[in-house]
This record gives C-alpha cells, sequence and structure tokens, in this order.
C-alpha cells in the first residue's frame, strides 16, 4: 500500500499537479482505518412511503382485528420469529438477517421522516444535511470510473449531498431498469480517439480562459464523466443485457425486482452506495389489496408491493451470497416510518413514525437477530426503542466511516458526520 | 392551562420565568437536542428554549409528583444532583456546584419554588451590543444579562459563539434571551482601508464604503464583451448574438435600458419570480409573466385576492400562509408550526393567527369561494386574523402585506440576489431580526426606492448601472469587492446552446437538474447537441459560443483546420466552464 | 403551619385518623385537630392504611424507594425496596403483603412479616398507580399501560390510555376498576377482561387520583378540580373548585372527603354524598 503522503511528495518530479491530484482521490485507502473490517458497499433499499411493519415484519397475530390487519404470520428458521406470510422467500433467508422491530421517531411527515432516515439529522431550516449515501461518497472519494452513490432510478430530495454540494450528489440512473433500461449519455457520440482530443481540448479551453476560476463541483463532474465514458467496464455494470436471463428472471421482472439487480451489479463493479427507490407504500387505504394484489377469476389483476419485494430482495440477497458478496455489502430495507395501528375507515392505515422496521443483512450484520420488540399493538416500542441517528450510526460503523469527522459548509461552518446515536450493537456480528 | 397561586415567597422576589428559566437556556437543558425535543428525554420534557414558562414551571415542580424538586431538603433535589452529575444524568455534568446556575436554582427551590414574584415584572425587550446585553422591564427596571443570554454565532469561521472575532469578514452574533432575539455585528478588516473603488450611482456609495472599512480592494472593472453577455443573460436570460458581440459600442446604461424594454425580458424574469413562487401551471406561469412591468404591489394584491391560481395548486390554508411568508416577505413561518420560532419573536399562535387569513378559503370549478365554517384550531379554540374586518380577510391581508416594511425589502433583497449573485441577507426567504443584512442601509435605500413605484424594470436597471454590478469576476468577492460567478440555470443553458449552435436544442430533464453528473454527462455525449456542431474559423466559433473573441494564445493554441477538429473545437467551447457560467 | 410549604401527596383515613403526606413528613389530624407529625427528610408519595397500621412509602429520587410501617406511635418495620422513588403503596386485604409501585418500573412484593422483597416486572415506564382487589393486583405506569396480574403473573396488559396512568381504583363491589391518565380521561374496566365499558372525558388536565365512595367516583385533577362522577360513569354530578393547583390526591372519609393539592392547605368536602 502506497503511504499516501509521500506519494504525494514525490509527484513534484515527473506528474502534472492535476494527474496527483486525480491520483490522490483515488480510493485506494479507507478514509479511516476501522477496526473490523466490515462491509465496503451498501445497497439500501428504500421503500418510500412508509411501509406498515404490521404488514412485514412486525405482525401481530394476538391483537383484534382492526389491529392486525388481514395477513397472517408466517415461519422463519428463527425460532418464535414470524413475518408477513407475502414475504415466504425473505422469510426463509432470515436466519442471514437481523430485523430490528424498534425504529422510533416523533416526526410524521415523509420530509421530515426521510431527512431523519436518510441524514442521521432532524431537519432543521438551517441547513439540509447530507444523506450517507453522499457522505460515503466523500468519505471513499467520489469515484473516477464508476459514480460512487448512485441512485436507482431516481433519488429523494433529502438522499442528496446537502450542504456538501455538487460533487457528491448522487448518480440517477433516470431509467426504469425493468423497461427498455438503458442510461442516458453513458457513451459518447465518437470514437475512443476524439474523444481523448476532446478531453485535451475542453482542459486547454478551461486553462487558457481567464474568465472564471476553478469550479470544483463542475471541475470534478467532468474528470467523472470522462472516467465513465473512457471505462468499457463501468458501462458494462449499467448493461442489464449483459446479465444472463435467468438470473434476471429470479430477481423477478418488476421495477424493484430489476433495480435490485441493478444494484447488485453496481456494486461488484465498484459503486460503493447504491440506493433503490422503490414507490408506492404510503398506503393509505386498500391496504391488503395495494400489499398482496387483487386476483379475478383466478388470474393475477395487480401483482402488489410485497410480492416483489420478496422476489426482489431475497433474490439479491441470494445472489450476493452465491457471487461472495454478501460478506463485504450492507443491504438495508426499510422506509421513513411504520404505519397507525388501527385500520382506518377505508382500509389503509396513516403515518406512524413511532414504530417502524428494518431489515439489515450483509456487510458484517450479525445474522438471524432480531432487535427490539413493540408493543401487543405495535404502537410503541416496548423495548429497545431506537432512533434514526442510532441507526445511521450503525450504518456508518458497518462501513467504517468514522461519525466524528468533521465536515465543512460552504460558510465554513464544520458539522459533524453524525451527532449523537448510539451503536445498535446487537446488529453487529 | 392550570391557574398557579401567586405565592408570595417569604423573603425573596424569585421569579422563574426570569430568574430560573434563563439560566436553563443557557446550559442547554432545554435545546432541541435535549429536553427540548419534541418527546423530551426520558420522561423529562420542556419547552424548546423556554418559550412555555407556564409548562417548564409545571414539568418542574408538579410532575410526577413533584419528584423533582425536594422542598424539604433543596440540595437533594434531582433537578440539582442529575446536572451536576451526582446521579446519572444523559446529558452529562452541565453545572458544578459552585456556579451561579446552581446557586440560582437552590435559591428558588429553598424559596418554595415559586411560579411569580411578589411583585411580578415581565421580560418587555432586550438590547445587544458587543459584550454586553441588557434586559428591560416592565417597571423600568433593567438588568445585564450577558451570562445568561444565549449566543449563537451565524458563521463561526469568522467569530465564535461569544462574539470573539477569528477571521476577517463580518457575521451576526444571535442573541436570544427570555423568548427575545437580537443581533450583534462583529468582524474584522481584511487589511488597512483601501482606496475608494468607482461610482456610477448610489448603490456605489454604500457598498464602497463597506469595502473601504474592511480593506478590500474593489476588483477592475469588466470588459465590455463580458458585460454584455453577463447584462444579456440576467436581464432576458440569453447570450449575445455573435452580431451583437461584434457590435459593442461600450454605452452600457444604454444597453441596459434596451435590454430591459425587450419583451424577453417579461419571459425572464416572469420565469424567476414563477420559480420564487413555485407556480407549476402554464397559465400561473404565463399571468406572472404578463404581470413584470406592473406594479409590483398590485400583482400581489390581485394574486392574493382576484386570482384562482396560488388557491387552485395550493388548498391547505397553513401551506398558503408559508408560501406567502417564504415568497413575499421573506420570512419561514415554518418553524413556528410546532413551537415558537426559535429564532425569531414570532410564536405558535402568530403562525395559527397568519393561516387564519387563508382559513374558509376553497377552490370550487376554477372559482375561490368562502366558506362561512372551517376556522383554524390552536389548544382546541378558534383562532381569528390578528387585525382587519372586511368580510373577505384576505383584502385585509393583501392590504397589510403590501404596505409593510417587509415587503419591499423582501423583493428588493430577492432582485439584489438575483443579480449580484448573493443577496443582502440570505437565504432569501429567511430576513430575521437575528439574521441581519451586510448592507443595511443599502437595502432600505433599495426598499424605499422601489416603494416609490413599485416597478422592476426600474429597480433591476438601478443595480446593472452600478459600478459594484459591473465589476470583474474574482475569488475575493467578498461584500461584492468582485463579482461571483453563477452556473447557468438549465433552461437558460439549453437556450444558450441553440444560440450558440443555430439549431433547437430542448431543455432536457438533464439540464434542468441543475450542476449534476447527468447534466455533465448530457453535455458531453448527447447526440443532439453533437448533431449540432458544424465546423468553422476559431475566431466565429469564439464569438458564436463565449461571446468574445479569442485571445492571440488562444488562437496559436488551436491551430488545426479540418473539419472533425473544429467541430471538436465547438464542442470543447460548449462544455467549457466559461461557457456554463455566467461571469 | 407555614402555608407555603404544603404540597399534598396523598391522604389516608383509617375510620379515625387523617393521614395527609407532605414535604417534611405525615400529618396526622383526629377530629380536625393536628395530632402529631411523622417526621421525614425524605419525600413521602404513598399512604396505606389497615386496620391500625399504616404504611408510608416514598425514598429519594433516583436513588431508593423506603416503606415505613406504623402502627399507632409504634414504627414496626423499615423496608427498603426499589432503586427510585415509591409512588403508591397498598396493602394486601389480608394486611400481610404490601405492594409498592416504583420510579424504576417495578412493583415490589413486600411480605411485612418478614420484610421480604419480590418484584414484578414487565412495565417499560415507571409504577405510578396500584390497586388490590383480594385475587388481582392491578398496575398502572407511565408506559400508558395497565397491567392486571395473579398469583404473581401477568394476567393481561391494556393498552389503551394514550398517555401515562396515574391512578387506578377498584370500585366498592370490585366489580369495576377505574383508571385516570395524564390524558385526561377516567376510563370504567372490567379488570378480568380488559373491557373498557366507559371513557370520561372533560377533565382539563392529568387525572392524578381516584377514590370510589358509596355514590360517586371521585377524581383528583392537575386542572385544579375535584369531579364527582356518578358511578355508572355517565355524568359528572359536580364539581369541587378552589384548590388553584394540581389537586394529588383525594381521600373518601365517611361522608366527607379531603383533598390535597401541590400548594395550599388540605380541603374536607362535607355532605358530598348527598
Amino acid at each position: 500500500m502506497i503511504n499516501r503522503r509521500e506519494f504525494l511528495v514525490g509527484s513534484v518530479f515527473g506528474l502534472t499537479v492535476s494527474d496527483a491530484l486525480a491520483l490522490a482521490r483515488r480510493p485506494n485507502l479507507p478514509a479511516v482505518a476501522s477496526a473490523k473490517a466490515g462491509a465496503k458497499s451498501c445497497i439500501l433499499v428504500w421503500l418510500n412511503g412508509g411501509p406498515s411493519h404490521l404488514e412485514t415484519f412486525d405482525l401481530k397475530p394476538e391483537a383484534p382485528s382492526e389491529i392486525r390487519g388481514e395477513f397472517k404470520p408466517a415461519r422463519t428458521p428463527l425460532d418464535g420469529v414470524r413475518v408477513c406470510e407475502h414475504l415466504p422467500r425473505i422469510a426463509k433467508l432470515l436466519d442471514r438477517c437481523t430485523v430490528i422491530r424498534s425504529l422510533t421517531s416523533p416526526e410524521g411527515n415523509h420530509d421530515r421522516a426521510s431527512h431523519h432516515l436518510l441524514t442521521g439529522y432532524r431537519p432543521t431550516p438551517a441547513l439540509v444535511y447530507p444523506s450517507m449515501g453522499s457522505v460515503a461518497a466523500k468519505e471513499f472519494g467520489v469515484g473516477t470510473t464508476l459514480p460512487h452513490y448512485i441512485t436507482i432510478p431516481t433519488a429523494s430530495q433529502y438522499a442528496g449531498a446537502g450542504y456538501l454540494t455538487g460533487a457528491f450528489e448522487p448518480f440517477a440512473v433516470n431509467s426504469d431498469p425493468s423497461r427498455d433500461f438503458k442510461v442516458k449519455d453513458l457513451e459518447a457520440p465518437v470514437g475512443d480517439d476524439r474523444v481523448e482530443r476532446r478531453r485535451a481540448m475542453l482542459a486547454a479551453v478551461d486553462r487558457l480562459s481567464t474568465a472564471v476560476e476553478a469550479v470544483p463541483a463542475r471541475d470534478s463532474f467532468v474528470e467523472q464523466a470522462f472516467g465513465l465514458v473512457t471505462s468499457k467496464e463501468a458501462r458494462a455494470a449499467f448493461d442489464l443485457m449483459r446479465e444472463d436471463p435467468k438470473a434476471r428472471q429470479r430477481y423477478g421482472t418488476s421495477r424493484i425486482g430489476q433495480s435490485c439487480l441493478l444494484a447488485r451489479r453496481l456494486v461488484e463493479a465498484g459503486a460503493r452506495f447504491v440506493t433503490v427507490n422503490d414507490e408506492g407504500w404510503d398506503t393509505h387505504n386498500d391496504i391488503s389489496k395495494r400489499l398482496a394484489g387483487t386476483f379475478h377469476q383466478g388470474k393475477v389483476m395487480y401483482r402488489g408491493k410485497l410480492p416483489d419485494l420478496d422476489e426482489a430482495v431475497s433474490a439479491l440477497l441470494e445472489d450476493l451470497e452465491a457471487r461472495g458478496l454478501l460478506e463485504s455489502t450492507l443491504v438495508v430495507v426499510m422506509g421513513e416510518f411504520g404505519r397507525t395501528p388501527k385500520l382506518n375507515p377505508v382500509g389503509g392505515r396513516d403515518h406512524w413514525p413511532r414504530a417502524n422496521s428494518a431489515l439489515l443483512a450483509g456487510g458484517g450484520v450479525k445474522r438471524g437477530a432480531v432487535v427490539g420488540q413493540t408493543d401487543a399493538h405495535g404502537e410503541l416500542p416496548a423495548e429497545r426503542p431506537i432512533a434514526p441517528e442510532d441507526l445511521v450510526a450503525t450504518i456508518y460503523h458497518l462501513l467504517g466511516i468514522d461519525v466524528g469527522r468533521e465536515h465543512r459548509t460552504e460558510s465554513g461552518r464544520p458539522i459533524r458526520v453524525l451527532d449523537g446515536g448510539e451503536l445498535v450493537r446487537e446488529a453487529l456480528a | 392551562m392550570i391557574l398557579l397561586l401567586a405565592l408570595a415567597a417569604a423573603s425573596q422576589d424569585i421569579d422563574f420565568t426570569n430568574d430560573v428559566l434563563p439560566h436553563l437556556t443557557r446550559l442547554g437543558c432545554n435545546a432541541g437536542t435535549c429536553h427540548g425535543a419534541a418527546t423530551g428525554q426520558k420522561g423529562f420534557k420542556l419547552s424548546l428554549l423556554g418559550y412555555d414558562p407556564e409548562w417548564d414551571y409545571a414539568a418542574i415542580s408538579r410532575e410526577l409528583r413533584g419528584r423533582r424538586i425536594d422542598r424539604a431538603e433543596p440540595d437533594r433535589s434531582l433537578l440539582l444532583r442529575k446536572p451536576t452529575r451526582q446521579l446519572k444524568h444523559g446529558g452529562g455534568k452541565v453545572m458544578t456546584e459552585d456556579s451561579e446556575p446552581y446557586r440560582a436554582l437552590l435559591a428558588w427551590i429553598r424559596a418554595d419554588a415559586p411560579f411569580r414574584a411578589a411583585r411580578p415584572v415581565d421580560l418587555v425587550r432586550i438590547e445587544a451590543v458587543p459584550g454586553k446585553v441588557t434586559a428591560f422591564y416592565s417597571d423600568g427596571s433593567l438588568r445585564d444579562v450577558t451570562r445568561l443570554a444565549l449566543m449563537t454565532s451565524n458563521d463561526d469561521a469568522v467569530a465564535d459563539h461569544d462574539g470573539t472575532v477569528r477571521a476577517a469578514g463580518e457575521t451576526s452574533i444571535m442573541v436570544r434571551y427570555g423568548g427575545h432575539v437580537a443581533a450583534v455585528k462583529v468582524g474584522k478588516a481584511f487589511g488597512p482601508p483601501a482606496p475608494p473603488a468607482p461610482r456610477r450611482n448610489r448603490i456605489d456609495d454604500f457598498v464602497n464604503e463597506k469595502l473601504s472599512k474592511f480593506g478590500l480592494e474593489a476588483a477592475p472593472p469588466c470588459d465590455d464583451a463580458t458585460f454584455l453577455r453577463r447584462s444579456m443573460l440576467d436581464a432576458v436570460g440569453a447570450i449575445p448574438s455573435p452580431d451583437e458581440v461584434l457590435r459593442i459600442d461600450g454605452d452600457r446604461d444604454r444597453l441596459v435600458d434596451a435590454l430591459l424594454a425587450r419583451p424577453e425580458f417579461q419571459d425572464h424574469w416572469g420565469s424567476l419570480w414563477a420559480q420564487a413562487l413555485g407556480a407549476k401551471s402554464p397559465a400561473f406561469q404565463g399571468w406572472i409573466q404578463s404581470r413584470v412591468r406592473e406594479p409590483y404591489d398590485e400583482t400581489v394584491r390581485r394574486l392574493l385576492v382576484r386570482e384562482t391560481y396560488l388557491y387552485a395548486e395550493r388548498n391547505d390554508p397553513k401551506v398558503l400562509a408559508e408560501t406567502v411568508g417564504q415568497a413575499f416577505l421573506g420570512s419561514r413561518w415554518m418553524c413556528a408550526q410546532c413551537h415558537n420560532h426559535p429564532f425569531e419573536k414570532f410564536s405558535r399562535r402568530n403562525y395559527y393567527e397568519m393561516t387564519s387569513f387563508f382559513a374558509r378559503v376553497r377552490v370550487r370549478e376554477g372559482r375561490v369561494e368562502l366558506e362561512s365554517r372551517g376556522e383554524l384550531e390552536l389548544d382546541g379554540k378558534p383562532v381569528l386574523p390578528p387585525f382587519g374586518s372586511s368580510p373577505d380577510r384576505r383584502e385585509d391581508l393583501a392590504r397589510w402585506l403590501t404596505g409593510s416594511d417587509a415587503f419591499a425589502r423582501a423583493a428588493a433583497n430577492r432582485v439584489w440576489a438575483t443579480l449580484m449573485g448573493r443577496g443582502l441577507v440570505e437565504p432569501v426567504d429567511d430576513m430575521r431580526a437575528s439574521n441581519p443584512p451586510t448592507h443595511p442601509e443599502l437595502l432600505d435605500a433599495l426598499a424605499a426606492e422601489f416603494r416609490k413605484d413599485f416597478s422592476l424594470p426600474r429597480l433591476v436597471g438601478l443595480v446593472m448601472k452600478s459600478a459594484a454590478y459591473a465589476r470583474k469576476c474574482g475569488k475575493g468577492d467578498a461584500f461584492y469587492a468582485a463579482r461571483a460567478a453563477k452556473p447557468l440555470d438549465g433552461r437558460v443553458l439549453a437556450g444558450a446552446i441553440a444560440r450558440a449552435t443555430g439549431g433547437e436544442y430542448m431543455a432536457d430533464a438533464a439540464l434542468v437538474s441543475g450542476e449534476t453528473l447527468a447534466r455533465t454527462l448530457h453535455l458531453m455525449n448527447g447526440r443532439d447537441l453533437n448533431g449540432l456542431l458544424r465546423a468553422d474559423t476559431v475566431e466565429t466559433l469564439y464569438v458564436r459560443v463565449l461571446s468574445r473573441r479569442p485571445t492571440a494564445e488562444e488562437r496559436a493554441h488551436f491551430s488545426g483546420t479540418d473539419e472533425e477538429y473544429l467541430k471538436d473545437l465547438f464542442w470543447a467551447l460548449l462544455n467549457s466552464r466559461e461557457f456554463g457560467t455566467n461571469h | 403551619m407555614i402555608a407555603a410549604l404544603l404540597s399534598i401527596s396523598a391522604i389516608a383515613w383509617d375510620g379515625e385518623h387523617v393521614y395527609v403526606a407532605r414535604p417534611g413528613g405525615v400529618d396526622v389530624y383526629r377530629e380536625g385537630k393536628l395530632l402529631r407529625t411523622i417526621a421525614s427528610r425524605q419525600p413521602i408519595l404513598g399512604l396505606s392504611v389497615h386496620g391500625r397500621r399504616l404504611a408510608e412509602a416514598g425514598g429519594r429520587a433516583g436513588e431508593k424507594g423506603e416503606v415505613r410501617i406504623w402502627e399507632g406511635e409504634r414504627l414496626l418495620r423499615t423496608v427498603e425496596a426499589h432503586s427510585d422513588l415509591i409512588y403508591r403503596v397498598v396493602w394486601s386485604g389480608d394486611g400481610k403483603t404490601l405492594y409498592t409501585a416504583g420510579g424504576d418500573k417495578r412493583i415490589g412484593v413486600i411480605e411485612v412479616e418478614s420484610g421480604k422483597v419480590d418484584y414484578l416486572e414487565g412495565h417499560t415506564g415507571p409504577v405510578l398507580a396500584l390497586a388490590v382487589r383480594d385475587d388481582l393486583l392491578v398496575s398502572g405506569s407511565a408506559d400508558r399501560t395497565i397491567r392486571v396480574w395473579k398469583d404473581g403473573k401477568l394476567l393481561r396488559a391494556i393498552h389503551n390510555h394514550w398517555d401515562g396512568v396515574h391512578a387506578l381504583a377498584f370500585s366498592r363491589d370490585g366489580k369495576y376498576l377505574a383508571s385516570g391518565s395524564a390524558d385526561r380521561t377516567v376510563r370504567i374496566w372490567q379488570p378480568e377482561i380488559g373491557r373498557l365499558v366507559r371513557i370520561i372525558r372533560e377533565h382539563e388536565g392529568a387525572v392524578l387520583d381516584l377514590a370510589w365512595t358509596d355514590r360517586h367516583l371521585v377524581s383528583a385533577c392537575a386542572d385544579g378540580k375535584v369531579r364527582l362522577i356518578s358511578p355508572d360513569g355517565v355524568r359528572i354530578e359536580r364539581v369541587l373548585e378552589g384548590h388553584g393547583d394540581w389537586v394529588n390526591a383525594v381521600c373518601p372519609a365517611g361522608d366527607s372527603l379531603f383533598s390535597g393539592a401541590a400548594s395550599g392547605p388540605l380541603r374536607s368536602w362535607g355532605n358530598v354524598t348527598k
């Protein structure tokens, strides 16, 4: 391993400054040496809208009917631990995961709750905080071939870089992986030699111009863009057609399924934080139909969110394990809050941030653990309440990111990566 | 809330609100990260920064059978033992036994923890100067509360929270005490007083005074080509044509007037206002554009009272009030929805009162209707507007709004921010006493000028004709010593590409997303842009794209002549930093 | 007696004496006159009488709980229990056991003869209320639940109040249980099956204490008022005003009623049952 400082001293001779800078930014070394080698990357499956904990990982079959809903619990390899019957494949894999059932927060508004869980900070008017992915991109170096922080297909507004600005915004693929997937503008419209010439010309134009000083965000994008354009491996990662059709099928033809497949490919190619953004979990009405699907005369009219999730996440976990990537990839499945224990008059549930569940696997997460419990009706944590910042602290820990590190805002104010938040040790292997 | 007896403390005039609560605020007990959080900590909840003294009093002295204070053995009270860490305390050791807050709390408990003093006084206002904060009370008395006031630096790169200046520059220290807020400016010059900078109009008097005071030398004026491009981008959102570049005559004031008279001025500034308002429908955006040359106050009045556009897009009174506050008064009221605004003298009640102007307003079939029911409630009781008696209370709101000081100031600040790259108050929708303008007299003068006729073009022209507007771009842009460069907005960028290539170029989603990797990739690899490239001389390419002639060095460097080479140069210019920036 | 120092936390009546717990100790009255004061440097929050015996409980906030058992002026026993203040103490029907509600989230079961202490665990917040009816023990907590215990085991947990449960009381015939909460309601239950029978609102503050008389269910509220509720829970028949502060305790005494608040003197309300 090259010691970075020594290398830079030597770089005065024989290398241009910008080359040296480019090399210095290459993420050969972790930002902070972590005590334990945990995850190298993270795949966050973000269930936008707030998935009902009572219909996913925290069923209450003994509660009165107006609370327990229509779904039955299914057994898992863990004694006494049951999850929703419509997640049978995930259920079988539960001995490889940690389920947290006692996430709790007072924020019942989508925006505020999303911000809290994605950044670890309560939202304030003064500042937009950077999401975990942006912090990871900053810590690991932005990535000169594949962008380090990628979202599929787009990012929620709280999954951005906040005060870290431009260079650490996520790269959104902006295309549905399950339908004619194409990431725009990854291939140059001219041959390799012209690309090289264009690169040199652009550098010259910028250098010779005296109009504007260097603009760090844009300059970094130009570098990243050229990196993508000139790296066949990076572009190949985005090409779903290269995947074995059988493998594609295992993930399911749904959007979330193909997005999880893409996430695996990206992580394999070196991306460090990939978010799969899945919509449709804000089930204020008809929860059973929306989650488990509808049938008419034996035919499936609408598949439902749960079967798609089940197929996608189970395929992802199995695939990562088969490729030997599960140890180094942290998988997190969660949404911004849980939902009201009492069903509302239109058969749905409304926002309920006081109880929420999350599923974690891989990357140094304990296998077969269940952390925390809610009370009999799934209203409040009965045991081991875990705040969003605690979960975020744990994710950072697994990724080897030092939460005490300070970043500076545009006005120069130092802010810690995370303020407060206790590690959820029960989730660590 | 319950009634509390005014207990006459036998020996002292100790008052909970004036003598105890400030200590709790100062020590951080009721901060949003501790017991002032929405759910408190470990079952003990205080109001955020002490905005509700009655609640706090009950929580400390009455809750859980009064366990937190020990009236028989005051020094064994939990209220004292936990923060001094004689007992486990999640918040750590917050004070020591020989400190002033400890003594104050102990004395209060010893006096049997009264809420009000025998002769109660109320805090009327606070005054802050560097090093001293004074509190003024209803009986005419005053107190030095410097040690008790909560002080926060708006920029701790420049000054610490106690006001000690660390670096050259200027910032404000926000001072909070007893629910009141004040600001103190502190700063340090960058060097000895600088020679006076060039002056073109009154605006420069204010800007130059500050530059001189802070020892900042103004950047020289930009050249004509730069001024042409900059003023066109700012006024009409477009880059100059090659013809316009080659025929510059150097009369900048006349150029500005001509630009303001163009119809594109309305389109461009209309779009900017529409963005600030979050206007979604094309009809709404079109209406705003049509009103750009009309008096601004009249436009706002019509928007609030006559037109349905605003109400059709927002049907919640709270959202309406917040939008109006942010867009027209530069105020963020959202914080006060749940507790008194932490940075401003604006209580929860004020929030609901402002919102009540929009209660009972509904949009039905494209018309705004006033219902007879639907008042907002606070703590179970209906809230009515704080003033006005018209049957349509929005008339009262519109009259008050357009006549208020803040209205003209907020608008002037936004115009300034758009043209100069940085508002006199930043963020532009967060104007409050604790976030003062960098140039208060300038903002007052601009607002006064605007108030004369509320003409947007006239105000824009005033700023564009100043020397401050015309400076060269540079890194040292503090206090407008140099021009701050800004990336081009997506829509404007697309228009500029179309103009430079002479072809059709649509504003793609990737462009509009702002400065992102997606935008860079699109510009770099987009087939549509690539298809618009044509070969031309180096001279022509620079004039078309960068709106200036190439320097001798540039001419010498780009010496190739074959078609592909020149197309690639065209490409490089379109992707350049200079092209993508308004400098 | 300095009015200012009075902050009554509990009241008990043994048929002859009225016991009033306040900072400094427990005042003992008979026929309206102060007989003596049981001094205590620690706060006393709970009182309970059984025949001639008085149990008073309190302790030190954040540190420990303590119960003292008196017979007349004789101190029979002092028991240390819990790692935080004790909020309530209740005698079992046969006088052999004392139950204590602890700020440490536990319920103490004290064998009076030996002084042995066992604990019932399960609440996730301080235990604030207790009620006993031969076989059943019911507890209420800041964790918003009511727990019904039988033979040392949890029979059922009732999650219904949406804020802490501060008061519990069994009706005279033992059929109903009333609960009072910081959610400003009084609820009436059939405790074995956990069935909610009635909700009484109209309180403008936390309900801090409850007691049944022959004719009423009496509530003590933080809004400074004592309310006499019809036994079927349908109507509030009378509102007794006068305390200007949180009413912490209410205690029936024959035809009259005593109540005490966080400040101000002890109040007695005669003839309230008429």
